[in-house]
């Protein structure tokens, strides 16, 4: 008996260490890739969809420089998730912040992709935890779904194209929880209207979606500090 | 020839209260016509009905031999007015309230034209000051400039004097003689001073409670009315005594040689023969027309 | 001759000092405005924005000309139909205070011409203290804030317009609030035909603004019976200018029923001030 619960335990830690072996293999493939790209700049068109929300798509520029620095520039108002999309990969380069787990594969989007848990070391971490959707031959995420404490769950798609081979994404899709949106009337711009009703209310979508379209790539092309440096 | 004014069986009703009832009046061309009548009589009413500024409840009234009713525009441009007193734009220059009245006052009048009514006035050098800071007395002669501004055939003038200091009193006086025997023009004129009217009014009418009491020529009228005549003489008690036996009157001798006593035009060459016959001395003798006496007597209710 | 009384009408509108408070009043209030938004602009655009903020980023220029001009404007959205009254509430009535409708009432013009003229008069008060109301507020905020995107914040949604769409849409919305200033206009003028001062006519016309609009916000069943028939109901249409999408319906139907009100009170004016006696 004893010597069934030693084998169990045994393998079972193997099974982990192997699904630990592979994850850090698969993290370490998104890793070498991203460091690919020292920088880039790209033109974006943000189109957000939620309930309550009324803009059109907005054109904007994005620029990154390694290893973290990010910055969005638009002529007008753009509206983005609190997490944005490189948060991912600034998440995954801290390697000793959080332990990675392979869980096994799903089918997403016709692919058949590996499902990699990150687990954040600590308890004061934002993230509570992150999945993985990767295809682990072209190491390229497809999907993640990141659970922070304040902002509940985001899930993240991704669709690679002819940037494929640096990782840069053409199609990056949020989908976010919203709470409901309400305005004090006081401020409200309709104050002779008659607000929705508590079952048109009740009827609302729980999650918006915010869609960034990415074009034009250039990539490892020197960016000048003050794109960084200015807000 | 038609009558200038002809107003016929004209009534005002205020709810069940009649301010004006069955007037008829009539004034040719050319005349200078006093309007005479006590506060309330309807002289007011009158004068804003003819103007289109109170609707009649029944009647007539006829400019110019027209309807007023069917021909408003066209009379109006015929006749200048004062109505009450005379409000203007108090925040504009004379000269700039006579400016923008004459956009409204039909045909074209020229700023020569405005030139010549506020020299005729004597607001000349004064023109350009703003109507707010003028007198009683001014605000008066600019109503004056601006109902002649149009070369009216018809004045209505509503108390025209009122305000004005004696010299402004003579002026008006004259203004109305000259426009009227001058230039043809004829004249409405209301007025409380019933020496003015006496002095200047051609024609009358007296109204009391909304109703023509008397209507005619002015001289007419006071001729049919017993006069006061006033003898100087030199023996007034002998006077009394032959007024008293010949004539059936009694006579006031007012000192010991003026006597006055109540008769008529008529009898004035009876009693100077009487009174020489005695050998009484006249040294004068006056008439003295009362038109207030004649108001008094034609208003007391 | 039309013209001639019309450009009369106006002299004597813009000769009384009463016709330069709406102007002055709109300039300091919406000098004042446009300073404190440049002082705290942020944080006030930060408060509005922060139910969004638990969920997601804005980015961008909060603090754009076109934000400030459209919460200006919308701050004074009760203050401009006072200022249009008390200039059109007094029309008539100040004539007939001052004893000047005496003047006008004899002179050889209907008085239909005579109130006719006073009402286009009072249209082009009206047009002039919007186009004031449109370069201090929008003409002055974008020279100060420059142009941007700017948030409509509803109730229950908000809006986001592209500079590039603004400008129709602001040019829109004037024209809709003169619409709507008109039928203030029209009907202070024709309180003003019952009246023989210019405060009754003015009070009047805010109050009955104030109590119209009070109706019209209340979320009663009863009132919203009453509520398509008010005209306050319809003077806030020019805010559908900033809807997406823009309704040209709505707008169409609020224009439409905003012109019969101008049409009702200006026969309702017109036969009074025919009738009225002139005892002024």
């Amino acid at each position: 008996m004893k010597a069934k619960i030693f084998v169990f335990i045994y393998l079972f830690s193997a099974g982990v260490s192997y699904g630990q072996t592979d994850a850090v293999t698969i993290i370490n493939g998104l890793i070498q890739k991203f460091q690919l790209v020292k920088t880039y700049q790209a033109d974006a068109v943000i189109k957000p969809e939620i309930s309550f929300l009324k803009i059109l798509p907005q054109k904007a520029n994005i620029y990154f420089r390694q290893p973290d620095q990010f910055r969005i520039k638009s002529t007008g108002i753009s509206i983005l998730p609190k997490q944005q999309f490189d948060n991912v990969f600034s998440l995954l380069i801290k390697k000793d912040s959080y332990i990675p787990v392979l869980t096994g594969k799903e089918t997403f989007d016709n692919l058949s992709l590996s499902v990699v848990n990150i687990i954040p070391l600590g308890d004061t971490s934002e993230l509570i935890m992150a999945k993985l959707w990767v295809d682990d031959n072209k190491m390229l995420i497809h999907k993640a779904q990141l659970t922070t404490r304040a902002n509940g769950t985001i899930e993240v798609n991704y669709k690679h194209g002819k940037y494929a081979n640096f990782g840069l994404p053409d199609v990056i899709t949020f989908i976010v929880d919203i709470k409901k949106f309400k305005v004090p009337k006081a401020i409200a711009a309709d104050i002779n209207t008659t607000s929705m009703s508590e079952k048109e209310s009740a009827n609302q979508p729980k999650k918006g979606k915010i869609t960034v379209t990415v074009s034009n790539y250039i990539i490892n092309k020197s960016l000048p500090d003050n794109i960084f440096n200015s807000k | 020839m038609s009558a200038v004014v002809e107003i016929n069986n004209l009534i005002k009703d205020y709810g069940n209260f009649r301010a004006v009832d069955g007037l008829n009046l009539s004034i040719g061309r050319g005349e200078v016509f006093g309007f005479l009548g006590p506060n309330g009589a309807g002289k007011s009413t009158t004068i804003r009905m003819m103007l289109t500024l109170i609707s009649p409840t029944s009647g007539s009234i006829k400019f110019f031999g027209e309807d007023l009713i069917h021909h408003r525009n066209k009379l109006l441009a015929k006749i200048g007015s004062i109505v009450e007193k005379p409000d203007f734009y108090k925040f504009l220059s004379a000269r700039k309230n006579l400016e923008l009245l004459s956009a409204v006052s039909g045909g074209n009048i020229t700023r020569s034209k405005i030139d010549e009514v506020i020299e005729l006035v004597g607001l000349n050098g004064r023109e350009h000051d703003k109507v707010g800071a003028y007198s009683f007395g001014m605000k008066q002669r600019l109503g004056i400039a601006h109902a002649l501004m149009n070369d009216p055939e018809l004045i209505i003038l509503d108390e025209p004097t009122t305000g004005l200091d004696p010299h402004g009193i003579i002026d008006i006086r004259n203004l109305i003689t000259h426009l009227a025997k001058d230039k043809g023009i004829t004249v409405f004129l209301s007025s409380h001073i019933l020496s003015e009217i006496e002095m200047i009014a051609t024609s009358m009418a007296i109204i009391n409670k909304g109703k023509t009491v008397a209507q005619g020529n002015v001289k007419e009228l006071m001729d049919a009315e017993k006069s006061i005549l006033r003898f100087t003489t030199d023996n007034t008690l002998l006077c009394k005594d032959i007024i008293h036996t010949k004539f059936k009157t009694e006579s006031v001798a007012v000192s010991d040689t003026i006597l006055e006593f109540s008769g008529k035009s008529s009898e004035i060459p009876l009693l100077i023969k009487s009174f020489s016959e005695q050998g009484i001395n006249i040294y004068e003798v006056n008439k003295r027309t009362k038109l207030e006496d004649l108001f008094l007597r034609l208003t007391e209710n | 001759m039309g013209s001639r009384i019309i450009y009369m009408e106006l002299i004597k509108v813009f000769s009384k000092p009463r016709s330069y408070i709406g102007f002055m009043a709109i300039t300091v209030i919406v000098s004042l405005i446009q300073l404190a938004m440049y002082m705290d602009g942020l944080n006030y655009f930060s408060f509005i924005t922060g139910p969004l903020s638990s969920s997601f980023s804005l980015q961008g220029n909060m603090l754009s000309g076109n934000m400030v001009a459209f919460v200006i404007i919308q701050t004074l959205i009760l203050q401009i139909p006072l200022l249009v009254a008390l200039v059109t509430g007094d029309l008539i009535s100040g004539e007939s205070a001052a004893g000047t409708i005496r003047l006008l009432a004899t002179k050889p013009v209907s008085r239909t011409s005579i109130l006719l003229s006073k009402f286009v008069a009072g249209l082009i008060y009206t047009l002039l203290l919007l186009i004031w109301l449109g370069i201090m507020s929008w003409g002055l905020a974008l020279f100060i804030f420059g142009p941007g995107d700017m948030i409509v914040l509803k109730s229950e949604e908000l809006i986001i317009l592209q500079h590039q769409d603004t400008a129709w849409r602001f040019f829109t919305a004037f024209a809709i609030s003169f619409v709507s200033l008109s039928v203030v206009a029209t009907f202070s003028l024709c309180l003003s035909c019952f009246a023989d001062n210019s405060i009754g006519p003015i009070i009047s016309t805010m109050a009955v603004i104030i109590l119209f609009t009070i109706v019209g916000t209340l979320e009663i069943p009863l009132f919203d019976v009453v509520k398509p028939f008010l005209f306050t109901t319809h003077m806030v249409v020019w805010r559908n200018s900033f809807d997406m999408p823009v309704s040209t319906s709505q707008i169409t139907q609020s224009l439409v029923i905003m012109i019969m009100h101008i049409v009702l009170f200006l026969s309702v004016a017109i036969y009074r001030f025919n009738k009225k006696d002139i005892l002024a």
